[in-house]
């Protein structure tokens, strides 16, 4: 029985050890790496192992490049033609703003790229995309600008309704870009710009109350378009004949009341023709003209938890707030969704989904146009006969037959792209 | 007993958990393994493509676009009376070519760039067929399996540039006649071809390569005003000569008999055991220090055209193991650590690359100010580079070319050449631009 006791004891630890260890590896990105350990290594050190234990070997594609080389011999020849080409004092300065910018913005220090893509199921692609910078070089304005340094759940992903057809969503510090003005302004030693600058952000302090309203912003701004899986809209045979309803909403994220405030108070001071209404005990302010398209338009304004969301109409406004009180499913739950997402970690910083409706529900109208080619106004400077194929035989459907869930994630060493995708040949 | 279940349950449940996401295993077997094995990971460049779906895909729009034009409207170019015969040939042409070329049956290419030391890098290109099958013209026409180069027996230590490579013109041929043939309603081209041409080809074994030797102890001047710069240009006066192997003697008969009946027959030189065959020339070649005084030879398997006697006896000595280009330090050191035998060489010597410069230092001249001080950088850089080469590898499953260089090809080289070549595309059109020969457009 003690023996049976140990022998229990010793698989089961090997096991979690076995288990714990795989992660860790895996984690560093070791495990994934095309090197062998007894591979040599090169006598000029590169970013090889950082960059390719992001991406996925065995598939169709598998790059990596050093860039460092590249890039500093690209920046002597720049540097040299722009010190040495005569120019216009205006030109001048843009130059020297460019420069500044170019140094700053850390593209500079970027040391290695990596692609790769494999075909993990009969037509589903993942794609990785892979930037790489020294940890000790994460100061460029590019990466503050361009999100956190972690990536982190996508909140969202609550916001979208399970007829969600397009979606977009970039974490971007509007703050650092908008600290960075002065500072380029100043590269250029012209007192005159630097002064234009320090006026227009004056006007910007006090027309938009920044900078305490970028700071007020949550640094995620989202946009999506829905298209209604039960109502349609009408359109003259040259358009395609139907389409389903369409719904556009923006979504930004916000730490406190300040932008919606200003917002609302602009509204109400251009006396805008709106109404306060409560949608599913959302408060919203709802415009009431009416729409001048042939389907739903009724822009419609709220705050839902920390996200501050302009909606195109009344009933996708409705839609959205439904999905976040979980009482309509979301995007997240649909079998595409999830066939898009099979294998993905989620957390990113940035975001683009399109689903196979986006291309579905547009190619029809696409094909009319296309069909009617022949018919175009002479206005259009296009002659569709001197084409030397029939270009009415061109599948619009085939062609953008695609469907995509990207995200990207900033780390400490840069940012990796990750994808997977149908129908991208 | 409780416990132990518990700690092997909660030690199973920490495992699980802690289970990595698993890296995406391709649905479909690639050529990745097969070409990867062949490259160098670590390195500054390491690319895969599989190439395969590409091929396939690059096949159907052919297909697709001959079916398009073929359809096409009365503007199309097939319907034209005029041109439609001779665009509906091409365009029938079109597929055979692609489909005999080879091409298809490249499964996945590869590429990387290995840095050895600092100053000797290893690149590596291959190209991987999915059949075992060589059909297709490129995999015929660059050999059999690697081979040792005897080209290299007979390169004198002077070379400064040296291309050779195996060729199989047979193949060749058989290809553009497979094509002229759909172009030219079952002619072919060969068939026409005269017996002169025949008996050449007959007597041809499959190699050609291309040799020029720079002489140091020895300058050439070239006038500086023809190139708009002040001072007349001095660089190392050069020779150069063509290589074919041959089967038998019979071209060099034919030359023979052809200089026989010229204005002055050759004077025979007994180099050796090998006879050197001078071409007399009617008038001196009027730049100093440039040796002009063309001969032909064969030695062992190889007809040699050399453009001066003196190259000519420089090569002769070589294949009698003096002064052989295979023996200099040079070209020891670029070689070190690579298989020699192959299907094809490309060598440049470090003196071959100051040459060059001198020939781009030409350019200088025309360059406005603006423009020097960029094209010095690419200049300086280039006068620290050392010798290269590169081998051309007929292997088993594909086409392998290794190439050892003392700079990174794939790194900081592709931005200074591309770079130079803007340089001089930007200066060419603006000269245009400023000869007014745009006006008209």
């Amino acid at each position: 029985m003690k023996i049976k006791k140990i022998l229990i004891i010793t698989i089961s630890t090997c096991l979690a050890i076995a288990f714990t260890g795989c992660s860790k590896r895996e984690k560093n990105g070791e495990n994934n790496s095309v090197a062998s350990s007894d591979a040599p290594k090169s006598a000029v050190p590169n970013s090889f192992d950082k960059v390719t234990a992001n991406l996925d070997k065995s598939g169709d594609m598998f790059i990596y490049l050093s860039t460092e080389q590249i890039i500093s011999t690209a920046d002597q020849y720049l540097n040299d033609i722009t010190q040495s080409i005569e120019t216009t004092e205006s030109i001048n300065d843009i130059i020297k703003a460019g420069k500044t910018a170019l140094n700053q913005s850390g593209i500079m220090d970027i040391s290695g790229i990596g692609m790769s893509r494999v075909e993990i199921e009969p037509n589903l692609f993942r794609q990785k995309i892979a930037v790489h910078h020294e940890e000790s070089k994460s100061d460029g304005k590019i990466w503050s600008i361009l999100g956190s340094k972690e990536p982190r759940q996508l909140e969202l992903f609550k916001l979208l309704p399970e007829d969600t057809v397009l979606a977009i969503s970039n974490e971007f510090n509007a703050k650092v870009l908008f600290d960075w003005f002065p500072e380029l302004a100043s590269a250029t030693d012209n007192p005159e710009i630097e002064e234009q600058v320090k006026v227009a952000m004056s006007i910007a302090s006090l027309m938009l109350q920044t900078p305490a309203s970028l700071e007020s912003l949550g640094n995620q701004f989202s946009l999506f378009i829905t298209l209604d899986k039960k109502e349609k809209t009408y359109l003259p045979p040259e358009l395609g004949g139907e389409i389903p309803n369409p719904g556009l909403a923006i979504a930004i994220k916000i730490l406190n009341d300040k932008v919606p405030d200003m917002i609302f108070q602009a509204l109400e001071a251009q006396d805008a023709p709106m109404e306060e209404q409560t949608i599913n005990g959302t408060k919203s302010l709802v415009f009431t003209e009416a729409s001048p398209f042939p389907f739903p338009v009724s822009p419609t304004i709220f705050k839902l938890d920390n996200h501050f969301i302009l909606a195109s109409s009344e009933e996708l406004a409705k839609n959205i707030i439904s999905t976040h009180q979980g009482n309509a499913p979301r995007l997240t739950s649909t079998e595409e969704y999830k066939q898009l997402s099979k294998g993905l970690n989620t957390e990113a910083n940035h975001m683009l989904y399109l689903g196979k409706r986006f291309a579905q529900s547009l190619a029809p109208a696409i094909k009319s146009v296309i069909e009617s080619a022949g018919d175009l106004p002479p206005e259009i400077p296009i002659d569709i006969n001197s084409i030397p194929f029939d270009i009415t035989k061109l599948n619009p459907e085939e062609m953008i037959k695609l469907r995509l869930l990207a995200f990207i994630k900033n780390n400490k060493n840069g940012m990796i792209i990750e994808s997977q995708s149908s129908n991208v040949n | 007993m409780k416990k132990l279940k518990t700690t092997i349950a909660t030690l199973c449940a920490a495992g699980a958990l802690t289970l990595p996401v698993t890296p995406a295993q391709s649905a479909e077997k690639t050529s990745f393994e097969a070409v990867t094995a062949k490259l160098d990971p670590n390195g500054h460049l390491y690319a895969y493509m599989n190439t395969a779906k590409a091929m396939k895909q690059l096949d159907q729009i052919i297909e697709s676009m001959l079916e398009m034009n073929r359809e096409g409207g009365e503007n199309s170019l097939i319907n034209n009376p005029l041109f439609g015969p001779m665009i509906g040939g091409l365009v029938d042409a079109i597929k055979p070519a692609f489909d005999e070329s080879g091409l298809n049956q490249i499964g996945g290419v590869g590429m990387s760039s290995f840095a050895l030391k600092e100053d000797l890098w290893r690149s590596k290109m291959y190209a991987h067929r999915n059949s075992q099958e060589r059909e297709g013209l490129i995999w015929k026409m660059l050999g059999d399996t690697p081979h040792d180069l005897a080209v290299l027996d007979l390169a004198p230590k002077d070379t400064g540039f040296l291309a050779h490579t195996d060729l199989n013109i047979n193949a060749l041929l058989n290809w553009i006649d497979r094509i002229s043939e759909k172009l030219n309603n079952g002619q072919t081209l060969t068939a026409d071809m005269p017996t002169e041409v025949r008996d050449i080809l007959n007597s041809y074994d499959g190699e050609v390569g291309f040799l020029m030797t720079l002489d140091p102890n020895k300058e050439l001047t070239l006038p500086g005003f023809m190139f708009q710069m002040e001072e007349d240009i001095v660089m190392d006066s050069f020779s150069f000569a063509l290589l074919l192997r041959a089967k038998d003697d019979k071209i060099l008969t034919m030359m023979n008999d052809a200089m026989a009946g010229g204005f002055a027959p050759p004077q025979k030189t007994k180099v050796g055991l090998v006879t050197l065959n001078s071409i007399p020339l009617p008038m001196p070649i009027p730049i100093p220090g440039l040796d002009i005084s063309p001969c032909y030879f064969q030695i062992d398997d190889y007809m040699v055209l050399a453009s001066s006697t003196a190259m000519g006896k420089s090569i002769i000595e070589a294949k009698n193991d003096k002064g052989r280009l295979k023996d200099t330090d040079e070209f020891k050191a670029v070689t070190k650590g690579i298989d020699l035998k192959a299907n094809g060489i490309i060598f440049t010597s470090s003196k071959a690359n100051e040459w060059g410069m001198k020939i781009n230092e030409l350019s200088m001249g025309q360059l406005p100010e603006e423009l020097k001080s960029t094209m010095q950088i690419y200049l300086d850089y280039t006068k620290q580079m050392k010798g290269m080469v590169s081998l051309v590898k007929s292997e088993k499953d594909g086409v392998m070319i290794e190439t050892h260089s003392s700079v990174n090809l794939f790194g900081e080289y592709m931005v200074h050449t591309l770079a130079s070549i803007a340089i001089i595309v930007g200066n060419s059109l603006q000269e245009f631009n400023n000869s007014g020969m745009f006006e008209d457009f």
